[in-house]
């Protein structure tokens, strides 16, 4: 019955998945929002399966995009040598007649096979990164981890064997964009059970305290590593579809603004949060793509000037809710009256500044040459100060959506 | 049931215990008194595996535990009740009890929760409150009844009436008292002597990392020594 019920949502699962997919080819030129789609479910992947480092366990990593580009250059290096190889291979033959169609057979089995190696892959880097873990904290892993994203992208670049600045080709391109949906809602899922299920619970206590967690018999270096290793290997998962969608592998793709985009998706989304963490995936996401594409495009004017003051609004929360959370971070709990001060002037200053520049803007509008693409990174950052600064604990804090909640009426006071 | 032998423990060059040894025997509760800094928490964390000793030996039930991690000394029977409490503050106090029986793997859980709620019903009516919102006893309260949710052989309590009302500090000795005569060896660290003294069977003086005294909690109650340094003259 169990294990019923579970197939059951297997299924569910990828028919909502595939139904997702044919409703976004059945449009006219679907390129674009195919596209975007795709990219969408691999931001979300990445977002919560950092959250798992990040929010559950309270392990403070800001390189995930080195477990990316493992993944992505893992499939990168087996298409160049083993893609042929695996077509022709008899058995594969054998195989691809079972299907509705022998090409796509072999490609999704390839595909599986790439998507189950880059994980592996980076569940290795994963487990190297998170040994550091167990005796950093805080900031200092932080470094670490920011070091190594910085280590693995240009260990790259200069390798010849793995096609250098370049980059590497990947044949043949494969597009699926259920799939990498498939993913982002197995990597929920898993996040899901983690933490609804008693097997999270050791997770969270990590988090809290260390010492208390060990005392209470959780072996603490594990859990650390098992986190580690979960996240890497959902982001390698995902570096894998990418690699495969794109068609090649570049070490710019993987740059530093990709950890810190996904890391900011994370506290937008309020550390620990998984339906924190997938809504700020697909706001973060989204939003920079929007503003792209209004400037490549801005014939409504009207649907600009909305586009954008909603753009900074949600924008502002964010920055408010990073800000919020490294001074937390920093400084522990308790704030100084003083410094509770300056932080509402601060707030007010950003304010006044954003006001600001939105009238400048709206006039602008008109005006072909406003860069409202270069200015997506200068958004973003003044956005996260304010967002910290209104709500640190970011927009779900703890909380996960359910929809029991919509029919409880509040509690006088909440437990 | 535990024996220390020629425990020496160090934080980096800061000697914290100097040639420590000690006894407890099957269902004794010792106490271990000393002033501020004398090592005494410091014991308790060596012993539940926390700290590493550079020197010395830690037995328990004839097996020799002072390379054992943590996580697995309280598999062996073993859980402890830190100093300053160290409950997970943002879980409810369900939670922390869940992780209290952590290492169980036996289907006994439920009913012994409900044997250490019956001991402590103020933390029952508070079951699904977040933990850190409970008052500074209730957190004690809740601290001793994680660390006997992973039924212990062998229960480490670390200043438990620390910062409680007069009171409280009364019914937590009674409960020690309690769990001991249900069949649980209590080794305890305190602040307050008397208490701690009145409750053992024996106690140990702990003076900046040197164990200086040891005898029945009746003999050190009357000692002149322990009196005028401990028990206010
Ligand atoms: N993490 C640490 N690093 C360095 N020194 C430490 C550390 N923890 C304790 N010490 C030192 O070791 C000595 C013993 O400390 P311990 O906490 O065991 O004392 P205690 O007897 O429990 O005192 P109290 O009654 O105040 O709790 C003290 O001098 C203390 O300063
Ligand atoms: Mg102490």
């Amino acid at each position: 019955m169990f294990y019923l019920k579970r197939f059951g949502w297997v299924i569910l699962a990828i028919l909502l998945c595939v139904g997702f997919e044919s409703v976004v080819t059945s449009g006219k030129n679907f390129d674009y929002v195919y596209r975007m789609c795709v990219l969408a479910g691999l931001y979300v992947t990445l977002a919560v399966s950092l959250n798992l480092i990040n929010g559950i366990t309270g392990q403070f990593s800001i390189g995930h995009a080195a477990f990316y580009q493992v993944g992505a250059y893992i499939t990168g290096f087996f298409a160049a040598t083993g893609y042929k190889g695996f077509a022709s291979n008899s058995l594969v033959q054998q195989l691809s007649h079972i299907g509705v169609n022998a090409t796509w057979t072999v490609q999704g089995l390839w595909l599986v096979m790439m998507v189950l190696a880059g994980a592996a892959g980076a569940a290795v880097a994963g487990f190297v990164v998170g040994l550091p873990s167990l005796r950093l904290k805080g900031d200092y892993l932080a470094i670490v981890t920011l070091g190594f994203g910085e280590i693995i992208r240009i260990v790259c670049q200069n390798q010849p064997a793995l096609g250098g600045a370049y980059g590497m080709k990947i044949e043949p391109r494969i597009n699926s964009m259920w799939f990498v949906w498939l993913l982002a809602i197995l990597c929920i899922a898993v996040c899901r059970n983690l933490l609804k299920t008693a097997h999270g619970l050791p997770f969270l206590a990590v988090r809290e305290d260390e010492v208390a967690s060990s005392a209470m018999g959780v072996d603490v270096t594990k859990v650390k590593v098992t986190a580690f290793v979960i996240g890497a290997a959902f982001a390698g998962a995902a570096g894998a579809l990418l690699g495969h969608f794109e068609g090649f592998v570049s070490p710019p793709m993987f740059k530093m603004e990709v950890s810190f985009m996904v890391l900011t998706m994370v506290v937008l989304g309020g550390t620990g949060s998984i339906t924190g963490s997938t809504v700020g995936a697909l706001l973060l996401f989204g939003i920079p793509e929007w503003l792209r594409q209004i400037e490549d495009s801005h014939h409504n004017p009207i649907l600009v000037s909305a586009g954008s003051v909603l753009g900074f609004a949600i924008m502002l929360v964010a920055a408010v809710a990073y800000v919020r959370h490294l001074i937390h971070h920093f400084h522990g709990e308790k704030k100084a009256k003083t410094q509770r001060i300056v932080g509402t002037f601060a707030a007010a200053l950003v304010a006044q500044f954003f006001l600001g520049m939105l009238l400048n803007l709206v006039p602008a509008l008109r005006d072909k040459s406003w860069p409202y693409a270069d200015l997506r990174w200068a958004i973003f950052a003044v956005t996260l100060i304010v967002l910290m600064l209104l709500r640190p604990q970011g927009m779900f804090a703890h909380h996960e959506f359910s929809v029991a909640r919509f029919f409880k009426r509040p509690k006088e006071a909440a437990a | 049931m535990l024996t220390i032998e020629g425990l020496h423990v160090y934080y980096g060059a800061i000697r914290a215990l100097h040639d420590v040894s000690l006894e407890v025997r099957e269902g004794e509760v010792v106490s271990i008194i000393g002033s501020n800094g004398a090592g005494k928490s410091t014991l308790l964390r060596t012993v539940s595996g926390l700290l590493r000793p550079r020197q010395g030996k830690i037995t328990f039930m004839g097996k020799e535990i002072q390379e054992t991690p943590p996580d697995q000394i309280v598999r062996l029977g073993i859980s402890q009740s830190p100093e300053g409490r160290k409950i997970f503050t943002n879980m409810t106090v369900f939670e922390n009890l869940q992780l209290g029986a952590y290492t169980r793997k036996d289907k006994d859980v439920a009913s012994d929760l409900e044997k250490v709620m019956d001991r402590f019903p103020r933390v029952r009516e508070r079951m699904k409150q977040s933990a850190g919102t409970m008052s500074g006893g209730e957190q004690q309260m809740l601290a001793i009844c994680r660390a006997l949710m992973s039924r212990p052989k062998l229960l480490l309590l670390d200043e438990p009436s620390m910062g409680l009302a007069p009171n409280l500090v009364t019914e937590i000795f009674s409960i020690v008292k309690e769990l001991n005569a249900d069949g649980t060896t209590i080794l305890l660290v305190e602040q307050n002597a008397v208490r701690a003294l009145e409750v053992a069977h024996r106690a140990y003086v702990l003076e900046t990392g040197d164990i200086v005294l040891g005898g029945t909690g009746k003999d050190l109650l009357t000692d002149p020594k322990v009196k005028e340094a401990y028990l206010g003259g």
